[in-house]
């Protein structure tokens, strides 16, 4: 705790503070860089003339002639005092920008306010906090950057950003978010703030960029346009259809673009993915140009689905999703959070299910995600809901555990979903006409917002009904256990100094 | 244990005002009204072939008509030791069981049409927006009862996310 660093980097986090002084040129990054490296490259025959550097000299020689040319270089001198009058315009923005973006933590909650002519408060009540999490975009790499994402339960845009910090604060401002809230993610024992996180869990599972990269391409959509193509070489090459293939070759182009830009997306968001046990937490690494470091608190976590697509299957790899509590569509950055294994054999998918619900057993893993039929534990549907499911009814089941409802479909698409009974926000009946014909009814056990969606579809309607009433007793009974096992989160009223020897 | 049914069943289901099938065909009768005239009057205008545009439409409205009068019949709810149910539909059958430890917070609200009847509809919110459930065409006192009841059992039963 040198007193010399004790200027913004060290303020108390409930007085108003400011950010990164870079941080408004970062967040109009790429068009700043875009704007000055044009400018650059533009007057970079004036400045090197200036300069006098040997051989550029020689342009004014071989130039065009006398009078057109004065005309020119004043021209070039009328565009530099113009660019650097923009550039001006810009530092002053970004600096006004910088002037009025603050932010502290008072009160139980996180208050930030941006905006000079048109203000914004925006405060999120700390006890609300779900999950924090830091990221580096490339820019902010570069310069040692990063910035701290808060995400909140609530409805709509209830994210803050605070972009951008200096690695070092944005993690001690992660970590003070985390303790204030009381979620107590990671307890990283910091000999010397500053200084690099120690590196003290090995990873619960890592997956290799080979293998997230075979299974990011055999996907729905590059199978299904895999097809096409062959289909439309089989058809130039034997059946002699070749112009009107050829034609109808550019109609595909915007496919093939969409599915290219969606299937590099998902590589580069899940490259380098390495999960960690932090005891009630899982810490996720992921991202191949921007490292991300994902927080997903056990307690938080609502459903858990496993999934197969069918091209996995000569593989045996699994995805695993969830959904937690808070964690919102982000900009662009759609639901990066909700993957705990973007790919991974059986095998990891398990290990990542120990710590994610270690009360369940393997096998019973293992018979949700592989098995078909009813036996003593799997609760099938009836035969008749064939003609709704020609396919799947056989593998349509659930099961209970003492902590949570198993549920497994899909044929060609396995998929397998864990739901909490402690978790349930309300059950579902519904029957449409067909159904009403066979006597069947679907059964929804609603989650919060994420991929996964526990839906048991065509049971028969009687044990759909006695379903839905045992769940609600038991639903209701694991509640209650979560709620005396969870002491209520204390919030602190004035915050302690954080750094309790750095008083001196 | 009470098993609640996707339709009939023991227990004491109540039905919602017959004031809603009232309320609802206004509404509907107000929304049509304007598309239905303005083909009146362009058939009586300019071609007599509008009337068949007219014709369709008073078939469709009829229809609609129909449809919300069985809607409203089909409509029934009740409150149960632990949750909050209600059921819905003819043709698409549904029944939404709410726990009162998972209301987030109810909602009750009334259009000038509805007030007009005296009734409001409630909605009741939880931590996702696909489980919430509305219940119209309760008579205003009765909803503002029940939110306040619901509101109070919410707390009590309170469980976190």
């Amino acid at each position: 705790m040198s007193r010399g660093r004790a200027s913004v980097q060290d303020t108390p986090l409930e007085e108003w503070q400011r950010l990164h002084p870079l941080s408004p040129l970062l967040k109009g990054g790429v068009f700043f860089l875009a704007f000055l490296s044009f400018l650059l490259s533009q007057a970079w025959d004036l400045l090197m003339r200036l300069a006098g550097v040997p051989g550029y000299e020689g342009f004014d020689e071989s130039g065009p002639a006398e009078g057109p040319r004065r005309v020119f270089e004043l021209g070039w001198l009328v565009v530099v005092g113009i660019g650097l009058l923009v550039v001006g315009i810009v530092i002053a923005v970004a600096w006004l920008s910088w002037r009025f973006t603050r932010f502290r933590v008072a009160g139980g909650q996180l208050e930030q306010r941006v905006g000079w002519i048109i203000r914004q408060h925006r405060q999120v009540p700390l006890a609300r906090v779900q999950a924090v999490e830091m990221s580096r975009p490339v820019l902010a790499r570069l310069t040692g950057l990063s910035q701290v994402v808060v995400q909140s339960a609530g409805a709509g845009d209830s994210h803050l950003t605070l972009a951008f910090l200096t690695q070092a604060r944005a993690a001690e401002v992660r970590d003070e978010l985390l303790r204030l809230a009381g979620i107590s993610d990671e307890r990283v024992v910091r000999a010397t703030p500053g200084a690099p996180p120690v590196q003290s869990q090995p990873a619960l599972v890592q997956v290799p960029n080979g293998r997230l990269f075979v299974a990011t391409i055999l996907h729905g959509s590059v199978i299904i346009l895999g097809t096409i193509a062959l289909g439309a070489l089989t058809a130039f090459g034997t059946l002699r259809l070749g112009p009107m293939v050829l034609l109808a070759t550019p109609a595909l182009i915007p496919f093939v673009f969409g599915v290219g830009v969606d299937r590099l997306k998902e590589l580069l968001r899940n490259g380098n993915f390495v999960v960690t046990d932090l005891g009630r937490s899982l810490r996720i690494h992921h991202g191949l140009t921007e490292l991300k470091t994902t927080m997903v608190p056990l307690h938080r976590v609502q459903a858990i689905e496993l999934l197969q697509p069918l091209w996995w299957r000569p593989w045996g790899w699994w995805r695993v999703r969830i959904n937690v509590a808070g964690s919102k569509i982000m900009d662009g950055d759609a639901l990066n959070e909700t993957v705990v294994l973007p790919v991974g054999p059986f095998e990891d998918a398990v290990r990542i299910m120990a710590v994610v619900d270690p009360e369940l057993q393997p096998e019973a893993l293992r018979a949700a995600c592989l098995g078909t039929g009813s036996d003593e534990y799997w609760h099938g549907i009836p035969e008749r809901a064939r003609y709704l499911d020609p396919w799947g009814w056989r593998r349509r089941a659930y099961a209970v555990t003492p902590a949570s409802l198993l549920l497994r479909r899909g044929y060609f698409r396995r998929s397998a979903v864990i739901m909490p009974h402690a978790r349930i926000q309300s059950s579902r009946l519904h029957q449409g006409p067909v159904q009403r014909r066979l006597r069947l009814a679907s059964v929804t056990l609603v989650s919060t917002i994420g991929p996964v969606r526990p839906v048991l579809e065509h049971l028969g309607l009687n044990d759909a009904e006695v379903l839905l009433a045992q769940e609600s007793v038991r639903a209701g009974r694991a509640r209650a256990q979560v709620l005396e096992a969870s002491p209520p989160v204390e919030m602190p009223e004035v915050l302690a100094p954080r750094h309790p020897d750095s008083m001196d | 244990m009470e098993t609640v049914t996707l339709r009939g069943g023991d227990l004491p289901w109540q039905p919602v005002s017959p004031a809603l099938v009232r309320a609802r065909l206004i509404v509907l009768a107000m929304t049509m009204a304007i598309p239905i005239v303005a083909t009146i009057v362009v058939a009586l205008v300019l071609t007599p072939w509008v009337w068949i545009a007219t014709g369709i439409l008073i078939v469709v409205t009829a229809v609609v008509g129909y449809v919300v009068t069985r809607q409203v019949g089909a409509i029934s709810w009740i409150e149960l030791p632990e949750e909050f149910v209600i059921r819905k539909g003819r043709v698409l059958r549904s029944l939404v069981a709410i726990p009162y430890g998972r209301l987030q917070f109810v909602d009750v609200q009334s259009g000038p049409v509805a007030r007009a009847y005296g009734i409001a509809s409630l909605q009741i919110h939880t931590a996702s927006p696909q489980s919430s459930g509305t219940l119209p065409g309760l008579p205003i006192a009765q909803a503002e009862e029940l939110r306040t009841r619901l509101a109070a059992l919410g707390e009590a039963q309170r469980a976190g996310l």
